[in-house]
């Protein structure tokens, strides 16, 4: 049985095109204490950054989507928030991710399916990495 | 070159004496040879031969040995070369003979030289054609193939999805209270999905770019 995490406050933005997965993921950590603000598309994610009050520690998305994929969302948001942490998933287990985008340490890279102990476990690579800050700051 | 591997000649020449001395070079160079006079003896030959070169007489005007080259094309589509002997090379003797489809024309009075170089000439040309062939049927092969790959992979995806969507809500199940009971079905669930996970990551596992294999392919030698 999974324990509750309630020191867990950090927030992540999740960016998933399908809807299942994302309810289901967004459930799923919201169980393990993190808050979760979910996106179904690239620029619904854009707008939700833009909007939300309060730092956002990590993004997760989706590497295909439509209009604008993950590697798209990723530019975007590095260039307004160079310090952002970004887990990439994708069930396209050759997603079309450079290595450029991994060398900095604050990006990783999740193939689906998997199960939510290895997305935690990803998930906190990147937030106990050094110099940790709140990544979006508003 | 060993006599087994040289392609077949079948000399279909009304003339009794240009056939024999065609088909005597054809044999004397190592290559099979049958040697018939009449386009009924030649159509029969061809079935039985599997000829790759075909020496026909090209009659002035359409003929004989017009329609016979006509029927070896349909009949062998590019799997065999034709070369033609004719009595006359005016342009329209040129224009005749390549409409019906032979690869190469030959002009009475042809010498030995001639005879000789020709029937080399078309042995390179069925040789380059067949191996053009064989790399057209390669490269469909693996045109297909590689829509399998893709299909495999979007396959994959489609399944991934819907797999993590599974692996999260049995999880949120397997945190809530639950009988043992329960426990065991959820935990056999959970099996079960790492089941298709397998399967599907095997399916697509030959389109995965790092499983790419790289061959030489010699293009230069289908032209």
């Amino acid at each position: 049985m999974t324990k509750p995490h309630p020191a867990v406050t950090e927030t992540i933005l999740l960016v998933e095109d399908d809807e299942a997965v994302a309810a289901a993921l967004a459930r799923a950590l919201s169980a393990r204490g993190y808050r979760v603000i979910v996106a179904t598309s690239g620029h619904k994610a854009v707008c939700l950054a833009d909007e939300h009050c309060g730092p956002i520690h990590l993004v997760i998305s989706d590497v295909v989507m439509p209009k604008m994929s993950g590697i798209q969302l990723f530019d975007r948001l590095r260039t307004w928030y160079p310090a952002i942490r970004f887990l990439f998933i994708s069930g396209f287990n050759d997603a079309p991710i450079s290595r450029n985008h991994f060398d900095d340490g604050r990006t990783s890279f999740l193939a689906k399916p998997f199960a939510v102990g290895e997305l935690v476990g990803a998930i906190r690579s990147l937030l106990d990495a050094e110099s940790h800050q709140p990544a979006l700051l508003v | 070159m060993t006599n087994q591997r040289r392609p077949s000649v079948l000399v279909a020449i009304a003339d009794a004496t240009d056939r024999g001395f065609v088909g005597g070079i054809a044999v004397e160079m190592g290559f099979p040879t049958i040697s018939v006079g009449s386009e009924a003896a030649a159509w029969r030959a061809l079935r039985s031969l599997d000829a790759g070169i075909v020496i026909v007489e090209l009659p002035p005007g359409a003929g004989e040995g017009t329609l016979l080259c006509e029927q070896i094309r349909k009949f062998t589509s590019d799997e065999c070369v034709v070369g033609a002997v004719a009595g006359r090379n005016g342009d329209g003797d040129l224009r005749l003979g390549l409409a019906s489809g032979v690869d190469d024309l030959i002009t009475r009075p042809f010498s030995f030289g001639q005879v000789t170089n020709r029937l080399l000439a078309l042995e390179q040309l069925l040789a380059t054609r067949r191996s053009l062939h064989e790399t057209e049927r390669e490269a469909t092969r693996l045109r297909w193939l590689a829509e399998v790959g893709q299909a495999a992979l979007t396959f994959q995806h489609e399944i991934n999805n819907p797999l993590t969507a599974l692996y999260a809500h049995l999880e949120l199940l397997q945190s809530s209270n639950q009988t043992s009971a329960s426990a065991a079905e959820l935990a056999s669930a959970v099996a079960q999905a790492r089941r298709i996970q397998a399967v599907v990551t095997e399916l697509a596992q030959p389109s995965r770019s790092s499983q790419r294999r790289i061959t030489e392919s010699r293009l230069q030698a289908a032209r």
